[in-house]
């Protein structure tokens, strides 16, 4: 009687184990999967809107200023921007993080962002540069690419990821 | 023997109960996430309907740039409309308020109403509904300065609706 009382705890502690495991298995996957990334019209909206906004270079004396669409090709064609003599590129790095810290800021359901900018060319894919900013505990929405063709030498795509409230 | 067998129908029982406890724990888990999942389409479309309602505000001729661009919204008709024009216009857009607020590029930490110097809020209309919620979405707000340049600032339109 003893002995079988044994056996039966034995058995139930091994299916303790075996569950406890098959937890363990399943937190440590959920905790390794990179954070969803849930598609979103309202960052669309945000990309849109940030891409047609006048920056504050001049690439030309005649022109006016730039959009910042218009700034990823100038920048690629390494330009400088005429009026405050520095490189277009620069300017750009700087003019975005003021937009999305603006955003950050005025925009009570963005705790943060993050925008990416590649360079493509056929097969090829080549990362340009990230701007990162503010904390992120809610759900992170993402954007389709906005596409900025460079004629025949490829184009440049641009992602960005929004951290928002519901 | 007899309580032996007791013994032996209870264990199954509450092994039983317990197998049924896990099973209805898990089934709550999926609906739950099911649920969620559900309520996240509903909140997507209900949003994506209302960005599409305020594009289409934006890209009325009362507001547009003209231009093929969607999002953008003339600022030289912003002025007008944010006098008395907006108020005539209160029966025909049956919406409780527009208001357009500049974000970029912004030199002022507070909200100056327009016409004015440094101004960045437009106040279209509003017809002071006490209940109401507001909807909002980036717009290009653009003036032009000459033939060939056009410039350009992030804004955000926002629409009021009464909350029913």
């Amino acid at each position: 009687m003893y002995k079988k009382a044994q056996q039966e705890m034995v058995g139930f502690v091994l299916i303790v184990i075996v569950v406890v495991i098959a937890l363990l298995v399943f937190m440590i996957f959920k905790i390794s999967q990179p954070a969803k990334v849930y598609e979103s019209i309202s960052v669309d909206n945000i990309l849109q809107g940030v891409m047609h906004t006048s920056s504050q270079c001049k690439v030309s004396q005649k022109s006016g200023y730039q959009k910042i669409e218009d700034l990823f090709e100038d920048c690629y064609d390494n330009k400088r921007c005429m009026n405050t003599d520095s490189m277009v590129c620069d300017e750009l790095n700087v003019t975005l993080k003021q937009i999305f810290d603006e955003i950050l800021f005025t925009d009570n359901q963005v705790s943060a962002y993050e925008l990416n900018t590649k360079y493509n060319y056929e097969e090829d894919s080549q990362d340009q540069f990230t701007i990162i900013n503010g904390n992120c505990s809610s759900k992170v929405y993402g954007s389709n690419p906005y596409i900025i063709s460079l004629g025949n030498d490829g184009d440049i795509s641009v992602d960005l990821k929004l951290c928002m409230a519901n | 023997m007899g309580m032996k067998a007791q013994y032996k129908i209870m264990q199954m029982v509450v092994m039983v109960l317990a197998i049924f406890l896990f099973f209805i724990l898990v089934g709550i888990f999926l609906i739950n996430s099911q649920s969620q999942g559900l309520k996240e389409s509903s909140d997507n479309l209900k949003r994506a309907q209302t960005i599409s309602s305020i594009e289409s505000l934006a890209n009325s001729p009362e507001f547009s740039c003209g231009s093929t661009e969607s999002w953008c919204v003339d600022s030289d008709k912003l002025h007008i409309m944010s006098g008395e024009l907006g108020k005539e216009y209160s029966d025909f857009w049956q919406i409780s308020s527009i208001e357009v607020l500049s974000i970029y590029p912004n030199n002022q930490t507070d909200v100056i109403e327009c016409p004015g110097e440094g101004c960045n809020y437009y106040k279209i209309y509003d017809n002071n509904q006490p209940n109401k919620e507001t909807y909002s979405a980036y717009i290009s707000l653009c003036e032009r300065k000459s033939r060939l340049i056009v410039e350009c600032q992030l804004a955000k339109l926002i629409v009021g609706v009464k909350n029913v």
